[in-house]
C-alpha cells in the first residue's frame, strides 16, 4: 500500500469510522513505525481542524461557500459569532429593550402602528400572501415535558431547561430532545444538566435510552451511571446509599470518592443490580426480583385529529398522488388518486393502529430499516412548480430524511431534492431545529441551493410539514405558517424515484446515516402545483 | 498582531474591571484555539463549547497569568486541559469511533503541536483566501464535509466514489496546507 493510499486510509478512519478492528489495528501499527506518515496524517489533521474552525466561527466562512458557487443569498448570517457568544458569559451586554426610555417610545409607535398594522393583518389573511419568518427559537432547551401526575405543575408539551427538578409527590416523566425517556418519583430531587445528562440527588428514576443516544449519564452523589444502550433504573437514599438495577441492555456503574473520581467500575447486564455504600467505598452486586423501581409513565402518543371534511378538501386541491396511510395492501399504501403514483412500504415501515381511528404510517424501528417508496416512473414527476404535504410526527429531535427525491439516467444517480427536519445540539442546551431543504442540480452538482426553516419542533408532536415549489422560489411551512423561502434559481428537475422517511433505499445504509425517520407520518400528499400559503394554512388545521 | 505589550495592556485593563476589554483576546486568538481542539474533538458543538470554556476558565484566572510568558501558550494549555477533561469523560461510552481517534492522536501529538506552532495565527487567517483558490471539486468536498456528509453521503452528492473523496480531501489539505506556507497554491 502507498503512503498516500494509507494516509486515506487513515483519514477514512478518523472521520467516518466504521473500519473492520484489524484494519484500524494496521493502521495505527503503521502510525507507530512510520514518522513519515506520522507528520502527513498530523498535517491533514491540523488543517481540518483549522477549517473546521473557520467555518464554524466564521459566517462568512459559510457564506464564501454560496457565494463561489453562485448563492449571494447564504443563510447562516444570523449565526452568532464566537466571539460574541463568548464574550456575552464574560461581559453580558444589557439589552437595549430594558430601557424604560426605550419601551415608552415603543408604546407610543405601537399606538400609531396598530390600526394600519391590523388592516394590513387581514388583508394577509384574506388573500394567502405570505406571513411573516419567524425568528430562530430559543436555544437553551434540553427536554419536553411528556407525562406528569396530578402534582406537578408542569403541562405536558412544556421545555424543559437545564435546572432543578423537585417534588414531594407524584411523577414527571420527560424526554430529552434526543430521545431519552426520564421517569422520576416523588419525592425526589435532581438536577436536569443536559440532554444527555441528569443529576439526581434524591428519589428514584427510571431511564431508557433508544439507539442513537448511548452515553446519557445519571449522576448521584456517590456513584454515576453510564448507558450503553439501555433501560435502568436508580434509587438514591438521603445518606448517599442507592442501588441501580439494569432491565434491558448495559451500563456502567462507577462508585464515586468524595471529590467525584471514579474508585471503581462494574459493567450491569440485563436483571442485574448494585447496591452503592459510600461510608464504605463498596460498590457490590446484589439479587433483586424487581426491586423498588419506578416504571417509565407515558401517556399514549398523541393521535391526529382532522376535520370530517380533510380528505375531501385535499382532493378538491388536485393533488398527484395522496396517501392516508389507513393500512397497507400487498406492501402497498392505497392511493386515494386514482391512477395516481404507487406508494409501496418498504421493510419494516407498517402502519400504527391508532385509537381514535385515524391510523398512520409507522417508521419507529430504530434498528432496523423502514420506509417508503415511491417506484421509479415512467414519466418524471414534480419537473416544475410542485408541493408536498404531510403530517410528521416524531420521537426524538435528530435530522431526519422526510421526502427525498431521486434522479436516475446514464450518467446522474442520487439525490437531488431532500425535505428534512434538523436538529443540532450543544452541550448547553438546544443549538436549533427546523425544516431543512437541499436542491441539488444534476447535471452541475454544484453544492446545491439550500432552504432553512428555523423554528421550534417538538418531539410526539403531530406537525404539518409542507413545502412548494413555484417558480425558482422554495417554500418551507411548519403548522401552515412560512418559516423559510429562498430563490432557488431555476434548476431544471425530473425526479423519478421518491423516498418518504429516508434519504435512499441502499438497506445496507445504517438508519443514522440515511437520516431514516424515527416517528409517523400521515396525509401526504404530492401536487404538481405550487399551493398557495392558504391553501397550506388550509391544510394544516387539525381539530 | 497584537505583541506582548499590547495583551500585557489588555490583560490590566480586564483586571482593573474593564472586562469587555477582553473581546480583543478572545478575537485575536479564537482562531488557534479553536483550530486546535476541532483538531481533536469530533463534534463540533462540543468542540465550540470547549473553546468557550476555555476562553471563560482563562478569564477567570487572568491574574494568575504571567505577562512574561507567551498568551497564546498558555490559552492553549488551558483548551488542552479541556479537550483531555472532555476525552475522560467520554471515554467510557465505549465508541469504537472515538476510541481510534484517540490513539491516532495520542501517535500524532508531537507532529501535530509541531505543526500547529509552525502555522500561527497569521496563516490561518489566510485560510479563507486559500480555500477560495481551490478548484471547485475540491471545494464541494470541503464543503460537503462541513455540513456534516460523510464520505458516502458526499460521494453520492459528487457522483463519485467514496474513496476518491478521500483522496480529494487529501490534495485539498496539502493545498491548503502550501497556500498557508508559501501564499499560493
Amino acid at each position: 500500500m502507498t503512503l498516500e493510499t494509507t494516509l486515506a486510509k487513515l483519514l477514512e478512519a478518523w472521520q467516518d469510522g466504521g473500519l473492520p478492528e484489524a484494519e484500524e489495528a494496521e493502521l495505527l501499527r503503521q502510525l507507530d513505525s512510520n514518522a513519515d506518515l506520522r507528520h502527513r496524517f498530523a498535517e491533514q489533521v491540523a488543517m481540518m481542524g483549522a477549517v473546521r474552525a473557520a467555518a464554524e466561527s466564521n459566517p462568512r466562512w459559510l457564506a464564501l461557500f454560496d457565494v463561489l458557487e453562485g448563492d449571494d443569498a447564504a443563510a447562516v448570517s444570523e449565526i452568532l459569532s464566537f466571539e460574541a457568544a463568548t464574550m456575552e458569559w464574560i461581559a453580558p451586554t444589557k439589552p437595549w429593550y430594558t430601557l424604560p426610555s426605550v419601551w415608552a417610545l415603543a408604546a407610543a409607535v405601537a399606538l400609531l402602528l396598530a390600526g394600519p398594522f391590523w388592516l394590513k393583518l387581514k388583508w394577509i389573511h384574506e388573500s394567502g400572501n405570505s406571513a411573516a419568518v419567524p425568528a430562530a427559537p430559543p436555544v437553551s432547551f434540553v427536554a419536553v415535558v411528556v407525562g406528569s401526575s396530578s402534582e406537578e405543575r408542569r403541562a405536558v408539551g412544556s421545555y424543559l431547561k437545564p435546572g432543578v427538578l423537585s417534588q414531594a409527590a407524584g411523577w414527571l416523566t420527560f424526554q430529552t430532545l434526543n430521545g431519552v425517556s426520564v421517569t422520576l418519583d416523588a419525592p425526589y430531587r435532581a438536577e436536569l444538566l443536559d440532554h444527555d445528562r441528569i443529576r439526581l440527588d434524591r428519589g428514584r428514576a427510571r431511564v431508557h435510552v433508544p439507539q442513537g443516544a448511548e452515553g446519557f449519564r445519571l449522576d448521584s452523589p456517590a456513584f454515576d451511571v453510564v448507558d450503553l444502550g439501555t433501560e435502568f433504573a436508580a434509587n438514591v437514599n438521603t445518606d448517599g446509599t442507592g442501588t441501580c438495577r439494569v432491565f434491558e441492555g448495559k451500563a456502567d456503574v462507577s462508585l464515586l470518592d468524595s471529590i467525584g473520581e471514579v474508585k471503581s467500575t462494574r459493567r450491569l447486564t440485563a436483571n442485574e443490580s448494585v447496591r452503592v455504600t459510600p461510608s464504605k467505598q463498596d460498590l457490590r452486586t446484589i439479587e433483586e426480583v424487581n426491586g423498588d423501581y419506578p416504571e417509565i409513565k407515558q401517556p399514549p402518543r398523541p393521535t391526529l385529529a382532522l376535520p370530517p371534511s380533510y380528505a375531501a378538501e385535499v382532493m378538491g386541491m388536485g393533488p398527484l398522488g395522496y396517501w392516508r396511510f389507513e393500512e397497507i395492501r400487498n406492501h402497498e399504501v392505497p392511493d386515494e388518486v386514482a391512477n395516481g403514483p404507487r406508494l409501496l412500504a418498504a421493510e419494516a415501515a407498517a402502519i400504527a393502529n391508532e385509537s381514535d381511528g385515524n391510523h398512520s404510517g409507522e417508521l419507529t424501528a430504530h434498528k432496523s430499516v423502514a420506509y417508503f417508496h415511491m417506484a421509479s416512473h415512467t414519466r418524471p414527476m414534480l419537473e416544475g412548480d410542485f408541493s408536498i404535504s404531510l403530517f410528521a410526527q416524531f420521537e426524538w429531535l435528530q435530522n431526519f430524511a422526510l421526502f427525498t427525491a431521486t434522479r436516475f439516467d446514464e450518467e446522474i444517480e442520487g439525490n437531488s431534492f431532500i425535505l428534512q427536519s434538523y436538529a443540532s445540539f450543544r452541550r448547553s442546551g438546544l443549538n436549533g431545529t427546523g425544516l431543512h431543504a437541499v436542491l441539488y442540480d444534476p447535471p452541475a452538482w454544484n453544492g446545491g441551493v439550500e432552504v432553512y426553516g428555523n423554528t421550534l419542533l417538538r418531539p410526539l408532536h403531530w406537525h404539518h410539514i409542507a413545502a412548494t415549489r413555484r417558480g425558482d422560489q422554495l417554500t418551507l411551512y411548519l403548522d401552515g405558517v412560512v418559516v423559510g423561502r429562498e430563490s432557488v434559481g431555476s434548476m431544471p428537475l425530473n425526479y423519478r424515484e421518491i423516498f418518504v422517511g429516508r434519504l435512499n433505499g441502499n438497506a445496507g445504509q445504517a438508519r443514522s446515516e440515511a437520516r431514516g425517520l424515527v416517528g409517523h407520518i400521515d396525509e401526504l400528499a404530492v401536487f404538481s402545483r405550487a399551493l398557495t400559503d392558504s391553501e397550506v394554512r388550509q391544510l394544516a388545521v387539525t381539530k | 498582531m497584537m505583541n506582548q505589550n499590547e495583551i500585557a495592556d489588555v490583560i490590566r485593563k480586564v483586571l482593573a474591571g474593564n472586562a469587555p476589554e477582553f473581546s480583543r483576546l478572545v478575537q485575536e486568538f479564537g482562531l488557534p484555539v479553536r483550530s486546535f481542539i476541532h483538531a481533536r474533538v469530533r463534534n463540533t458543538a462540543d468542540a465550540e463549547d470547549l473553546a468557550q470554556e476555555s476562553f471563560i476558565a482563562a478569564f477567570r484566572g487572568l491574574a494568575k497569568f504571567d505577562t512574561g510568558q507567551s498568551f497564546e501558550a498558555w490559552l492553549i494549555g488551558i483548551a488542552r486541559h479541556r479537550v483531555l477533561g472532555h476525552f475522560r469523560a467520554t471515554e467510557r461510552r465505549h465508541n469504537t469511533h472515538l476510541k481510534f481517534r484517540e490513539e491516532c492522536l495520542a501517535r500524532i501529538t508531537n507532529e501535530l503541536h509541531q505543526i500547529e506552532e509552525e502555522t500561527g495565527p497569521d496563516a490561518l487567517g489566510r485560510l479563507m483566501d486559500c480555500v477560495e483558490k481551490l478548484p471547485e471539486r475540491v471545494r464541494q468536498v470541503i464543503r460537503a464535509r462541513l455540513r456534516g456528509e460523510d464520505g458516502s453521503q458526499t460521494a453520492t452528492l459528487l457522483n463519485t466514489t467514496r474513496g476518491a473523496i478521500y483522496m480529494l480531501q487529501l490534495r485539498a489539505n496539502g493545498q491548503l496546507k502550501e497556500c498557508l506556507m508559501k501564499g499560493a497554491i
